[in-house]
This record gives C-alpha cells, sequence and structure tokens, in this order.
C-alpha cells in the first residue's frame, strides 16, 4: 500500500492530487490557489497545490511512494521539489484520463471508455474496452492523422471573439439559438467526419476550422448568424460523435455502459445526445472531466497499476480545503452579523428573491460547483438570468443549472438513466413540459432542457435539506445553483474571498458552515 | 496561381499571382519516411503573393497541402507538394572546421547522394582537399560559395562569378522549385540549442502557445540537430540531419526520456 502524489502541470489546468492505498485523499487546481483561471494562465506548473497537499496533510515530498506525472513531464519542476528520480512514474495523458474516469465511475459490468479532447501527448484520443477493472486499448487517434472535435470547438471559440479553454460553454449555450443550416452544416462536416475506423478525418482541424470560419468574419457577425454557426457545429460534433460510438455499439455489441472523458465532454448539449442513444444502458462522465483531473487520474492509474486501486464509484468531489467555524468567524472579524443557521429561515430568504452564497465543507474538484462552493438562488423568477447576471458581473450565455431533490428528480426532468452522471451536472435532460415555465432561470429557453444536480441526503445532507426546505415551504424542489465565483475569478476557496463578495453586494447573505452572515 | 516549393533550411512555399486571396497551409512529414504515417505538424492561414516555411531544417519527407476557401464549398483542397528531391540540386553544407570531421560527413553526402539520386553539392572549408580525392559524382565547392538566394548572391555581387559550377539563380526570380536552384540545402554541424520557445530569428513559434502539437516538438532538441550532439559521433550528427538512419533516430528521441514510463 502506498501514498502517491499526482501531478500534471506545463500546460493548462494545472493540478496536483494525493492518493493514499488507493484512496483519493485530496485533490488542488492551481487556479483556484493563484487564483488565476486555467484558461488565461497558460504553462504553469502546480507548486502551490503541491505546497497545499504537503501542509494539509502534514507530510514531506520524501512522504510519498510514488509520484505519478501525467506527460509531460516538467523537469525542471520535479528536480526543484526535490523528488527521487526513481519514484517518478510518467503517464500518458489519455492513459490518465481514461483510467482516472473508469476507476471512479463503478462500472465492473462491460463498459466503453471514451478519452476525447484537444490534444495530449500524441494522441486525440483513445478507445478502451473495459470490464471487471480491465482494460483493453482498442484505438488511440494521433494527433498528426486524425481530427478533433475538441480542436474543431476550442477555434469556434476563437473566431467568436472568446477565449479558447475558457469560452467553450458559451457556444454550447449559443447553439440552442440557432437553426440547422444546410450549407454551413456541410462545410463544416468537410473539416469534421467520422471515418469508419474509430477515428476523425480529416487530420487536424484548427487551421482548417479558422480558415473556414475567418471569411465568416463570425466574430462581426449578429447574434442569429454565430448562433447558427455555434447550432451547425453543435449538430455535425453530436453526428460524427454518435457515429462513432454507434460503430463501436454495433461491433462490440455487449458493452453498453460509456464512459466520458477529456475537455470534450464539458458538453453537456453532447453528453445528452449521447446519453439518448437507444443502446446506451449507462453513462458516466467523469465530473473533472478535462485537463484538470489528470492529475488524480495519474495518481489512480499507477495505483491501479499497483493493484491498489479498482473501480468505485464516486462518492462526491468534494476534495479540497475545509475551513472550520472558528476559522470562518476569525475572517468575518465582526465585519457582518451572523446567526445560527437554520434551513427554514433560509429557504425563506430564498424564496424572497435573496442570493446566498454557501460555502460548506472541503470545496470542489472541477469545474462545477455541487454544494460546496454555491451561489443559490429561486430557479422561479423569469429574471434570475438578467439579475444573477448583472450582481456577479458575468455575460452568462448558457442558461444557469438546477439542483433539486434525487427523489423527485424524475417528475421534473425526462431523466430515465443516467443517474450518477447527474449528481455532477454533467448531462443535460429535457424538462416535462408542466416544469417549464414554473422554473424557467434554469431551463433554456430555446429548447426546454436543464443541467440539473441530482441531490442525495446521503452524501450531500445540507444541500439536500435546503431543497427540502424549499419544497416544503413553496412546492418547488428545485432551486439554481451556480458557481461561487464573480466574473472571470476562479471558484472561491477560503472564507476571506466568500466575504469579499459579501462586502460587495454579489451576494445578499453568506451561509458558511453552522452560521449566516448578513449586512 | 503558381505555387513554388523549396526546402532549403526547412520547408518553404511561395505563392504568387494570387493577391487578395487567403490560403491555409499544412506542412507535416511521412515519418520517419513511411508514406502510410502522415504526421501533420503545422498550418498556418497566409495571404497570397508571400512566402512562408517552417525552421525545422534537418531532412524528413515532408508534404505540403495548399487549400482555398470557396463561398459556396468552404475549404478546397488546391495543390500538393512531397518532398521528391530526385534529380534536383541539394546543397550539403559541412559547418566544422575539422578536416576529419567534414572527411566523414562528406562519406555521408556521398551515401546521400546514393540514396536519393539527387545532384548532391558539397559546401567545405576543404573542398580543395577533396576534389583531389573525389571519385565520386559530387560537386564540391568552398563554403563562401552557396548562395541559396539570388538576392544574397547580387548582395554580394557575384552574379557572373560562378567557378564552381555551382547553380545559379542570380538571373531568376524566386523559382526555387525550377531544376536549376537548390531543392533543398542541408547544414551538418553542432548548432546550439533554441531555448525558451525562440528560435534564431527572435521568434515565438507556435509550438509553444499551448497549441497541441507542442510537446511533439518539444522533443526535438532544437530546429537544426533533431537531439543534443555532446554525445553523438560524427557519423550520428550527420544521419540524423541527413535523414540516413531514421530508426537510430527514434531510438535516440525516446532515450531523451529521463524518467520510467508506465506502459499499461
Amino acid at each position: 500500500m502506498s501514498k502517491i502524489l499526482g501531478i500534471f502541470g506545463g500546460s493548462h489546468n494545472a493540478s496536483a492530487s494525493y492518493v493514499r492505498d488507493g484512496e483519493i485523499v485530496c485533490c488542488f487546481e492551481e487556479e483556484r490557489l493563484v487564483r488565476i483561471k486555467s484558461g488565461d494562465d497558460f504553462g504553469r506548473v502546480p507548486s502551490q497545490a503541491v505546497q497545499k497537499i504537503l501542509d494539509e496533510n502534514e507530510i514531506d515530498i520524501s512522504d510519498f511512494d510514488d509520484v505519478a506525472v501525467c506527460a509531460p513531464i516538467c523537469n525542471e519542476f520535479v528536480d526543484r521539489l526535490g523528488i527521487d528520480p526513481e519514484k517518478i512514474t510518467v503517464i500518458n495523458h489519455h492513459t490518465c484520463h481514461a483510467y482516472g474516469a473508469y476507476l471512479t465511475s463503478g462500472f465492473k459490468e462491460k463498459t466503453i471508455v471514451l478519452s476525447y479532447d484537444g490534444g495530449g501527448d500524441t494522441d486525440f484520443g483513445k478507445i478502451y474496452l473495459a470490464e471487471n477493472n480491465k482494460l483493453f486499448q482498442i484505438k488511440n487517434m494521433p494527433v498528426w492523422s486524425c481530427g478533433s472535435a475538441g480542436q474543431m470547438y476550442a477555434h469556434t471559440t476563437v473566431c467568436m471573439g472568446w477565449r479558447m479553454l475558457k469560452d467553450e460553454g458559451k457556444v454550447t449555450g449559443l447553439a440552442a439559438h440557432g437553426e440547422y443550416d444546410e450549407k454551413l452544416y456541410k462545410q463544416i462536416n468537410r473539416i469534421f467526419y467520422y471515418n469508419n475506423d474509430f477515428t476523425f478525418s480529416p487530420p487536424d482541424s484548427p487551421g482548417k476550422t479558422a480558415f473556414l470560419l475567418n471569411p465568416l468574419q463570425i466574430h462581426k457577425a449578429d447574434l442569429k448568424r454565430r448562433a447558427d454557426l455555434a447550432c451547425n457545429i453543435q449538430l455535425v460534433i453530436e453526428n460524427e460523435l454518435s457515429k462513432l460510438l454507434n460503430h463501436l455499439n454495433k461491433t462490440y455489441p455487449e458493452y453498453k455502459n460509456l464512459v466520458l472523458v477529456g475537455g470534450l465532454f464539458a458538453n453537456v448539449k453532447l453528453n445528452q445526445a449521447i446519453n439518448n442513444l437507444p443502446w446506451v444502458k449507462e453513462v458516466f462522465v467523469f465530473p473533472p472531466m478535462g485537463d484538470d483531473g489528470l492529475s488524480l487520474g495519474a495518481a489512480l492509474t499507477l495505483a491501479y497499476s499497483k493493484g491498489e486501486r479498482e473501480t468505485k464509484r464516486l462518492q462526491n468531489v468534494f476534495l479540497g480545503s475545509s475551513y472550520s467555524n472558528e476559522e470562518i468567524e476569525n475572517s468575518n472579524s465582526g465585519r457582518f452579523k451572523r446567526e445560527a443557521y437554520d434551513p427554514d429561515s433560509l429557504a425563506q430568504r430564498i424564496d424572497e428573491g435573496q442570493i446566498i452564497g454557501w460555502f460548506q465543507g472541503r470545496f470542489e474538484h472541477g469545474p462545477r460547483a455541487l454544494g460546496a462552493r454555491s451561489i443559490i438562488v429561486k430557479a422561479t423568477d423569469p429574471n434570475a438570468h438578467q439579475i444573477l447576471n448583472s450582481r456577479l458581473g458575468r455575460h452568462e450565455i448558457m442558461p444557469f443549472a438546477p439542483f433539486v431533490k434525487h427523489d423527485k428528480a424524475e417528475e421534473i426532468f425526462e431523466l430515465n438513466k443516467s443517474h450518477m452522471t447527474a449528481e455532477f451536472m454533467t448531462m443535460c435532460y429535457d424538462t416535462k413540459p408542466e416544469w417549464i415555465d414554473k422554473i424557467p432561470a434554469v431551463i433554456h429557453k430555446c429548447d426546454g432542457t436543464a443541467r440539473p444536480q441530482l441531490v442525495y441526503p446521503e452524501r450531500n445532507k445540507k444541500f439536500y435539506d435546503i431543497l427540502d426546505s424549499y419544497d416544503k415551504l413553496t412546492n418547488i424542489p428545485v432551486l439554481l445553483n451556480t458557481s461561487f465565483n464573480g466574473h472571470g475569478e476562479p471558484i472561491i476557496d477560503s472564507p476571506n474571498q466568500a466575504f469579499v463578495h459579501l462586502e460587495s453586494g454579489m451576494i445578499d447573505a453568506l451561509v458558511a458552515e453552522d452560521y449566516v452572515y448578513y449586512k | 496561381m503558381k505555387f513554388n516549393y523549396s526546402f532549403n533550411n526547412g520547408p518553404y512555399v511561395q505563392i504568387r499571382e494570387s493577391e487578395g486571396k487567403s490560403f491555409l497551409m499544412e506542412f507535416g512529414e511521412f515519418y520517419l519516411g513511411n508514406t502510410s504515417k502522415p504526421r501533420l505538424l503545422l498550418d498556418h492561414i497566409v495571404n497570397g503573393d508571400s512566402t512562408y516555411g517552417i525552421f525545422r531544417e534537418w531532412h524528413t519527407k515532408w508534404f505540403i497541402n495548399l487549400y482555398d476557401y470557396d463561398y459556396d464549398y468552404g475549404i478546397r483542397l488546391i495543390d500538393q507538394h512531397v518532398y521528391n528531391d530526385f534529380d534536383k540540386n541539394v546543397a550539403i553544407l559541412l559547418e566544422s572546421d575539422d578536416l576529419y570531421e567534414n572527411r566523414v560527413w562528406l562519406d555521408k553526402c556521398i551515401e546521400y547522394q546514393k540514396k536519393s539520386n539527387s545532384k548532391v553539392f558539397v559546401f567545405s572549408k576543404f573542398y580543395d582537399f577533396f576534389e583531389k580525392i573525389n571519385q565520386n559524382n559530387l560537386k564540391i565547392c568552398p563554403s563562401d560559395a552557396y548562395f541559396p538566394d539570388p538576392v544574397y548572391k547580387k548582395a554580394y555581387n557575384i552574379e557572373n562569378d560562378n567557378p564552381y559550377d555551382i547553380p545559379d539563380v542570380s538571373s531568376k526570380e524566386f523559382t526555387w522549385n525550377d531544376k536549376d536552384g537548390y531543392y533543398a540545402t542541408y547544414k551538418i554541424g553542432r548548432f546550439d540549442i533554441e531555448k525558451n520557445g525562440i528560435n534564431k530569428y527572435g521568434n515565438h513559434l507556435a509550438q509553444d502557445k499551448g497549441l497541441i502539437r507542442e510537446h511533439w516538438w518539444k522533443q526535438y532538441e532544437s530546429y537544426k540537430n533533431p537531439v543534443r550532439w555532446e554525445n553523438l559521433s560524427s557519423e550520428q550528427i550527420a544521419d540524423h540531419i541527413l535523414g540516413l538512419n531514421p530508426l537510430e533516430l527514434e531510438e535516440r528521441l525516446n532515450s531523451l526520456k529521463k524518467h520510467k514510463y508506465l506502459n499499461i
């Protein structure tokens, strides 16, 4: 049994993770600690994340038995950390993605594992067949000879005038506002199509995407034209990915579970299209699906190779730092009033239209706020989108997401499978017609979809309790959950950062552990 | 439209008679000469009537794709070029002050000529010595007689000075794929490593801006020597630059990996 440090850095989304005896101890993304979004910060190594692991666990770097580094290795960084070179194992990018996702899925039956993104190491993706903790790689997609939906998506984001690795969600959100355009669809399809051999063509797409889109002057085009482009890109990707998966199903018909990982699967609409394939039994999207999950993937992969880890259902992603009531109160320093937290009183505040900062336990690993560092608002207010964007200083196109009591979710959403992945807000579902007008703040007004987070009391009791109190008060078991951060800022970590947002008026009240703080 | 290709110190494309148009260029290689393994390395959007190239200077079997944009169709492939120096002029510059090393590299030039069936011109400080012993169909010239570019040649005012019967490009424009010019140029030597993504021209290269191919590029040690030359023999250095022993190069590249890799 061993202590394994996982590291990924040098590109974007640097992070470090600690796995002990095959169990996940903690994970830290560098962006949370240096307070710069990784999409704005290329080339960083996880210096502070490693230090945080050492500090929080009161260990020394020499205490690790192994260091799993997701390639490429930053030689200078590992040398600086003073790691014994003999302890270092370098692991391929998509191997880390795929094993990290599979080993947290809990799927022991026949499963297809697809890792696919804008490129890592020498591949855009890898495909594995898995069963009973054994994975067999059946295909890789080399960067020099295959097409990449991730690259095409990233460069579409740039052509729209937004930031690569940061604003792709805006393209996804915009897609629902657009319409199918045969000419545009065919033009896009010529630079990204399925090959019938488990790969895509033509080789690579960034230059081709830019070359196709530049003449359209899409960044200057009106919203309708941009939306049409986003829509047709989305359709091409959904259709071509579906062709790959259907081909896999035809070739390996007994493999009906899917594990999806890689930055492309941050696209919740794509995930919905995949989940809707009739042969698919269950989908699991790794919650830190992008490169933010690579250090954890590296550590888990190495633990697996040492026989210390089998696939085990991920219970939650609360893997960051936590703060006690005393530490929180010290940060407050008497600036704000406080009262003991009571879910019924808070439900009342929410129903009155207050914006609540929610600060509980260890912060989440991955891009989604799932009830540790969240902002909560009632989902029934049709103006909530506008109000939140204004208060948080954001320019969201993507609708905000709901969190819902698991036992009421199927009453509201067409949610017949993949409940587990819905705990991590990585999948869109259609909303039942009778609910669309009841909770407009969390429903995409164009297509009636939502990306709900299912909340279970056994895994996040406080978050469930507030839903329950609000449900008793209003007969609505749904609230709006968005990440606790201002515009352009990573999700918050510490109570200090939470109090800054209370002070600035971004939120009306802050629930931090057992107390409610307000002006 | 007219497209000219040259491989003088890296692959270059010149697009002529196309003012006002844009083109997408893709540079790739058939890895280790294997035509079933095309590797796309870099792409770039350029305007017409311009020249563009990349700075990887050793021999490989390059391919270059050129696309234009049609409003109705989208992207169209309009030209392709695959490196082929058969019966073309290839300049090889021996950049060493050591006679022994020049001698070893001369043998490698002979080997290259036999393998490629190209017309090899060798430029060496020891040309006079080698000319006496030259038993092969090589042109051996003084090192300062190499002028790949007619502009340079004019600057040196030697338009009419061609004592070594080297390709005369002075009366032509940039017709690089003309058989009278050099199709390719290789420099054999021990070259400094360009650090921090800045090459000798002071340009930040695209692969250092977070693009996907960065890792692949960075497994090379410079843009002239594929791998660090400190522990290599003179023979190996020439083999790598002229692509004479690609399998050995692959082993060398793998050996750059300092740590153990998990094969799973």
